[in-house]
């Protein structure tokens, strides 16, 4: 079959004019039937969006542990230094703590029996095993097996501050590592998320 | 006539001075008063010549520098609560302590138990051993007269 240049441009120039004439046609077809399902499960979407602010919400929540209130821990700790949320320890090194307590870090801390019981099981209840953090599982897993004597020498820890200069934490208003709430206002909450860190200038 | 005229005047301003002064200071509560009697008591037995607490001991004995044997500091009552009773102290890790004179924080000597726990822990502290009934006696007498 012989095909002579004169039926082949004829042919290009109709072929492109189809396109012409059905990209537009096509894709105002897609845009209905779009505006039909949106109109369909509109509800739906807007639930959507709703279950992605809550899941991220839920994300950053992770970063976050209620404090177990205690009275009797504050006395005993807070007195003299920060209130350092349980779970930032594993069980073990509360136990440590409690059982040297008449050495803590050099000081005596004249703590009766039954004090230390309570404290004991109030630590048993809110150690990092009980606490459920992102932060708390991290301590537990970077830790293992050891038994960390501070919540500041722990891997997870170090390796979250890594970044900050020794100075940052010889600025008076922050004064040492271990004075969490200097940059961490809601740690006392429990409330460890990046986004509520300020660290303080002097 | 003038210096016997000015004579008077400071005797009454001293009168008035001292009600000021006694006006001042904190009347301790039921259990705090038992408190202060068990350890004069507890004072006289361990040395017949005391006759009462002292509030200039007290003070002498709160500003008192003593070196730790293991951590080779100096330290005193007023290192952490400082030298002003009336005002704010700190702990070596920085935490605020409020005043420890009920005249500034009225919570303060109202609870024998709490009083009694925190010498023992603060005594160990800076003198390495537990207090005398006489060392707790003047410290309460001294805080209280403020």
């Amino acid at each position: 079959m012989k095909i002579d240049k004169k039926s082949l441009i004829m042919a290009a120039i109709l072929s492109v004019a189809a396109l012409s004439l059905s990209v537009p046609w096509v894709s105002h077809a897609e845009e209905e039937r779009h505006e039909a399902v949106k109109r369909r499960s509109g509800d739906h979407e807007e639930e959507g969006e709703r279950h992605d602010i809550i899941r991220a919400q839920q994300n950053k929540d992770k970063n976050r542990a209620p404090f177990p209130e205690s009275a009797l821990y504050k006395q005993e700790c807070s007195s003299c230094h920060f209130l350092y949320h349980p779970g930032l320890l594993p069980l073990r090194s509360w136990e440590a703590v409690i059982q040297n307590s008449d050495k803590h870090f050099g000081e005596n801390l004249s703590l009766e029996d039954k004090i230390k019981d309570d404290l004991l099981s109030y630590f048993y209840e809110h150690s990092a095993e009980k606490t459920d953090s992102k932060w708390a599982r991290r301590i537990l897993s970077w830790s293992a097996p050891s038994v960390p004597a501070r919540i500041t020498e722990q891997p997870f820890i170090i390796r979250e501050h890594r970044k900050i200069q020794k100075s940052v934490f010889k600025r008076p208003s922050i004064n040492s590592f271990s004075n969490c709430g200097a940059c961490h206002p809601k740690g006392a909450e429990g409330d460890f998320d990046e986004d509520s860190v300020e660290i303080p200038a002097k | 006539m003038k210096r016997r005229l000015a004579g008077i005047g400071a005797a009454a301003a001293v009168v008035l001075g001292g009600a000021a002064i006694s006006q001042a200071a904190t009347v301790l509560n039921a259990q705090m008063q038992e408190y202060v009697n068990s350890l004069l008591t507890e004072a006289r037995r361990n040395d017949p010549g005391v006759k009462t607490f002292s509030a200039g001991e007290g003070k002498r004995f709160f500003n008192m520098k003593r070196v730790h044997s293991a951590k080779k500091e100096e330290r005193s009552c007023s290192g952490c609560h400082t030298s002003n009773p009336l005002t704010r102290g700190k702990t070596p890790v920085g935490k605020i302590l409020e005043p420890i004179s009920p005249a500034a924080n009225k919570e303060r000597f109202t609870d024998a138990m709490k009083v009694e726990k925190w010498f023992k822990r603060n005594c160990h502290n800076v003198l390495e051993r537990e207090c005398t009934a006489k060392e707790k006696g003047d410290f309460i007498a001294y805080l209280t007269s403020l």
